[in-house]
């Protein structure tokens, strides 16, 4: 197990250097620059400006230099925001994508765990139609018509809370849910799909056959199996909900890492696209890796291989 | 009064092409400590009956349509899930015909097997487990306490199968039925667990359904046979009787088309034709068909077994009304 977990860190280290090199290149290759648009800079001005973040030098040296930083875990000023560093906007604007991200995964999984496991126990009954029908709404609606209209029936017309903003924590209802929703309805689906699978195999039959109830067969003999595609499903969810949104954080006006995600690529930010690039790729390596050892720890085939 | 008695069991499918008439009208009894086989082919309703008494008929599409079986004075069929649950498991147990599919791979063998005890006896898990121990001693697994932590995939199909008997015997039912439990084995393995179902049988004095269509391993075993073709029961008998007075040409034929049995070099003797079509059933004697002593009331005439000898019962209309020699 230590080994299999130490093989597949130093199987991350190669996947994050060509991932660097790639986007490197690419941010290179794209037309503008980080101080295109400032239109009044003069030729002077701009050529200082270049040669303050290094954007004057040979683009291989250019590169190497990046990577040495990289090593060091430096990742780099941001061009759009002087004076901060791509270190320091992480780290104020991860928590609080962390946190919006943490609270729609609990949203999602307490809401698609339930529909799922209700819908594979009542099969082809109300209980089974009425939350996969929601679960099919939930996957075709976009969050940007999700959070438009949550804050038009629960703020504007309920008043039960506001409309935007990241300060009470009634403000969280809103943006969890939003971003919530379709993730809550993906994993009804597994969770409903993985629990019919087991719920046939003979095994289950046995279970019944030796006089088990119904929470027994759920909680003890089917949940396991039933479970392994929620897992899989999970670890790419989770590192793509704590990385941030950017339309849930944009339509509610949340201070998280979503946006500058977005807004990094459109401004030319070099170290900023870099960062996030690096980080949101080192964090679904991480959670991918935790899925499999979870997998690992749920099925008891795989754990003696 | 016997410990089962299953009286005009019927059973249907309902699917999409039409009515299956997978039972009709099967009654038996199984007294104390009796090890009764149920012979037939594939579709013949052997399993489907056992099922149906352990509740594990999957329903829809299955529907019993009436009948009953009656254990120790309680209408099995009559119970809900909830009041079956306090019979399955302890006193009637059933074992399955592959051992690789019914054992849960997420679970350790300890776990399933002291599932009954936890369920049923409300035992702790201390004394629960140094039964688990007996058992798999019992059954013959070596090395029981190490298998105990050990998970279903690690174990080969005859273990697994020893495993099942063990859980299935851990509660000492009154009552074990038995699906086809040698079928998915080689045939080495075969022998080992008809013995090992034996010597349990010994020790714990339990009744047994062995459900098979081998009628060798069912003659090695079983007190008495009945014998099962198209959803209905064709003859029963104590096993030597079935053997050696038969009354039933169905059952005949069979024994018949014993490979072991025929003169080596020629061709094997089979039944002619195929088992009918429980979709569209026919009028009168479902074997009349296929069957070499066939006369014209055969396909008119109700069809039920009748004892046409002490303790002997036939279907075949002309056994009971010409006393036909087979």
């Amino acid at each position: 197990m230590i080994r299999f977990v130490a093989r597949r860190f130093l199987e991350t280290i190669p996947v994050l250097f060509i991932l660097a090199t790639v986007t490197f290149f690419m941010m290179r290759l794209a037309p503008g620059g980080p101080f295109a648009s400032e239109k009044q800079a003069s030729k002077e001005v701009r050529a200082r400006m270049d040669a303050h973040y290094g954007l004057d030098k040979p683009l291989f040296q250019q590169y190497l230099l990046q990577m040495r930083h990289l090593l060091q875990g430096d990742l780099g000023p941001s061009f759009k925001y002087p004076s901060r560093t791509v270190n320091e906007i992480i780290a104020q604007a991860f928590p609080v994508s962390a946190e919006l991200g943490l609270e729609a995964l609990i949203v999602a999984l307490v809401l698609g765990l339930m529909a799922g496991m209700a819908a594979a126990l009542k099969q082809n009954t109300f209980w089974d139609h009425f939350p996969m029908s929601l679960a099919m709404i939930g996957l075709c609606v976009p969050t940007f018509v999700m959070g438009p209209l949550l804050i038009s029936v629960f703020a504007l017309h309920l008043d039960w809370c506001n409309a935007a903003g990241w300060f009470l924590p009634r403000d969280r209802v809103l943006p969890a849910l939003t971003l919530g929703a379709f993730y809550a309805a993906y994993i009804a689906r597994l969770a409903r799909g993985g629990l019919l699978e087991v719920l046939r195999q003979d095994f289950i039959r046995t279970a019944r056959a030796k006089g088990a109830g119904a929470a027994r067969i759920l909680f003890r003999h089917a949940l396991r199996g039933g479970m392994l595609p929620v897992v899989s499903f999970l670890g790419p969810a989770i590192a793509g909900l704590l990385t941030g949104s950017f339309v849930v954080e944009t339509i509610f006006g949340i201070p998280g890492l979503g946006r500058y995600f977005v807004t990094a690529a459109f401004n030319r930010d070099y170290c900023m696209i870099m960062g996030s690039v690096l980080f949101y790729a080192a964090f679904v390596i991480v959670m991918n890796l935790v899925v499999d050892i979870v997998l690992v720890w749920l099925n008891p085939k795989l754990r003696f291989e | 009064m016997p410990l089962l008695s299953v009286n005009q069991l019927r059973i249907s499918f309902h699917t999409r092409a039409g009515v299956v008439r997978a039972v009709q009208d099967v009654s038996f009894q199984i007294e104390r400590g009796e090890a009764l086989g149920i012979v037939g082919e594939s579709g013949s309703g052997k399993s489907v009956t056992c099922y149906s008494i352990m509740g594990l008929l999957p329903q829809p599409p299955g529907r019993i349509e009436g009948g009953q079986a009656v254990f120790d004075g309680v209408d099995l069929l009559a119970l809900s899930h909830r009041g079956l649950n306090k019979y399955r498991g302890l006193r009637v147990s059933m074992i399955f015909q592959d051992p690789m599919t019914s054992l849960n791979p997420y679970l350790r063998i300890e776990e399933q097997l002291i599932e009954p005890l936890l369920i049923h006896e409300k035992m702790d898990r201390p004394a629960a487990r140094r039964r688990a121990l007996e058992m798999l001693v019992a059954v013959g697994v070596t090395d029981s306490s190490h298998r105990l932590r050990m998970y279903p995939h690690q174990f080969s199909g005859g273990m697994r199968q020893r495993v099942m008997i063990a859980m299935a015997l851990i509660t000492k039912p009154d009552l074990l039925i038995a699906d086809e439990p040698t079928t998915a084995l080689d045939v080495t393995v075969q022998a080992q667990i008809l013995d090992l179902m034996k010597k349990m049988r010994e020790e714990l004095g339990m009744a047994i359904l062995l459900i098979s269509h081998d009628l060798g391993v069912v003659s090695g075993f079983c007190d008495r046979v009945m014998v099962m073709y198209a959803g209905r029961v064709m003859e029963s008998a104590r096993t030597a009787d079935l053997f050696y007075d038969t009354k039933h040409p169905y059952t005949r034929a069979l024994q018949k088309s014993i490979p072991a049995l025929q003169v080596k070099g020629q061709e094997l003797y089979t039944i002619a034709g195929a088992p009918p079509d429980l979709l569209h059933p026919l009028a009168g004697c479902p074997f009349a068909p296929r069957c070499g002593y066939v006369v014209d009331y055969c396909a008119r005439e109700e069809v039920a077994p009748l004892e046409v000898a002490p303790a002997h019962g036939s279907a075949c209309l002309r056994v009971q009304k010409e006393k036909l020699p087979l």
